[in-house]
């Protein structure tokens, strides 16, 4: 019996594969996902308001690059545990906006500044991984998925003050900018140790 | 203008899915659910009533052919047929049974998404946060012990109610239901008006 085998027990979900397809259209998802939320983050500030599929199709990218990244990770900065709130705050938006319930909507674009205001944190792990931290994979991993939830909470963002409208464009822009650049050296670290 | 509308044949067996043939599939469906229970008793008994190891409880059928209980198109298989059978034969459903059929429903949605996870894991090679095998998100916090058979209880728990209510259903959930589905007792009580 194959060790692996011998060592798991039944319904463990083993590698029943005796090829696998590799990492590369996970990276090339990445890529598209995370470059799509980005372009958004980066853009909104200079666009009226956005439509429900545009809103709906951003919010999907943040959440399939978000999950796509875990799965490329080697680990987080953070508890393992954490990765299931930072994925409930990716899937959230999305169930905000599908629902149509006018009150959960309102409830999500109320807290929306706040989430991404809190996203900014992915500064930390991305200062981190790009002033010589030892993880660098893992900083960098740790702070995509962070700034992935913030820009998927850009999406529901509806501001009045002009100081709010400015604060959260400016970190939606940042995120935006600092998600590409650790999007690329993810992929090109990645490639480099011939994932 | 181009409209998409669903094609007849396609609307037909989905009518008749839900109306004259809702009480053979409910019947046929509880038949594969059963069925892939027993397989799961069967290797819970052989782990901790006759102390097989692990590894060679496989079940009944697993015993005649092991890679069936070891293939992740199997389990993913499974998880998708319940699911698409969820959303099928919703329609059928109404009033209180409906509402515990779209809750078994949503389960199996998430049950099927994270086996879909597991399936990605095992085609690319690459594990959850770096995982030594295949990991599904729940997995992250409850340790897997049985989560497959926890994930399996809870999809079957409402399920079951659900069809126990469309069995048992109250004169105006019965008005709207367009199959045969309720027992004679029930119909013979709302034709009295008792």
């Amino acid at each position: 019996m194959n060790p692996d085998v011998a060592a798991a027990g039944p319904h463990d979900h083993l590698v029943t594969f005796s090829v696998t397809t590799g990492s590369f259209w996970l990276r090339v998802l990445l890529v598209a996902g995370a470059l799509t939320v980005a372009a958004f983050g980066q853009l909104r500030p200079f666009f009226a308001e956005q439509s429900r599929a545009t809103v709906l199709s951003v919010t999907v990218a943040a959440a399939g690059a978000g999950l796509v990244q875990l799965l490329l990770a080697d680990g987080l900065d953070v508890p393992s545990q954490a990765a299931v709130p930072l994925l409930a705050g990716l899937v959230l938006p999305i169930v905000a906006i599908r629902a149509r319930v006018p009150r959960l909507a309102a409830h999500a674009r109320w807290i929306a500044p706040w989430v991404l205001v809190s996203a900014a944190a992915a500064g930390t792990e991305f200062a981190s991984a790009w002033l010589g931290s030892d993880a660098q994979d893992r900083a960098l991993h740790t702070g995509l998925v962070i700034a992935l939830v913030g820009l998927s909470w850009l999406t529901l963002c509806r501001t009045r003050s002009r100081f709010a409208t400015v604060s959260v464009g400016t970190v939606g822009w940042l995120l935006g900018a600092a998600v590409v650049a650790a999007t690329g050296q993810a992929a090109l670290l990645a490639s480099a140790v011939g994932r | 203008m181009i409209t998409l509308t669903r094609s007849r044949p396609a609307q037909g067996i989905l009518e008749a899915l839900n109306t004259r043939w809702h009480r053979a599939a409910l019947l046929a469906y509880t038949v594969v659910v059963l069925a892939h229970w027993a397989e799961h008793i069967a290797q819970a008994i052989q782990v901790y009533l006759l102390d097989w190891p692990v590894p060679t409880a496989n079940g009944a059928l697993g015993m005649a052919l092991p890679w069936l209980v070891r293939s992740e198109w199997l389990h993913y298989g499974y998880a998708v047929s319940m699911m698409v059978a969820f959303i099928v034969l919703r329609h059928g459903f109404t009033g209180r049974s409906r509402r515990w059929w779209n809750a078994a429903m949503w389960i199996q949605i998430w049950h099927h998404f994270e086996h879909l996870l597991l399936l990605v894991q095992a085609l690319t090679g690459e594990y959850l946060l770096g995982a030594a095998k295949p990991t599904s998100i729940v997995q992250l916090v409850i340790p897997r012990v049985e989560l497959h058979l926890f994930y399996n209880t809870i999809v079957f728990i409402p399920m079951v109610v659900a069809m126990v209510l469309h069995l048992r259903p109250k004169p105006d959930e019965l008005e709207e239901m367009r199959c045969s589905c309720a027992s004679p007792r029930t119909r013979q009580v709302a034709a009295v008006g008792v």
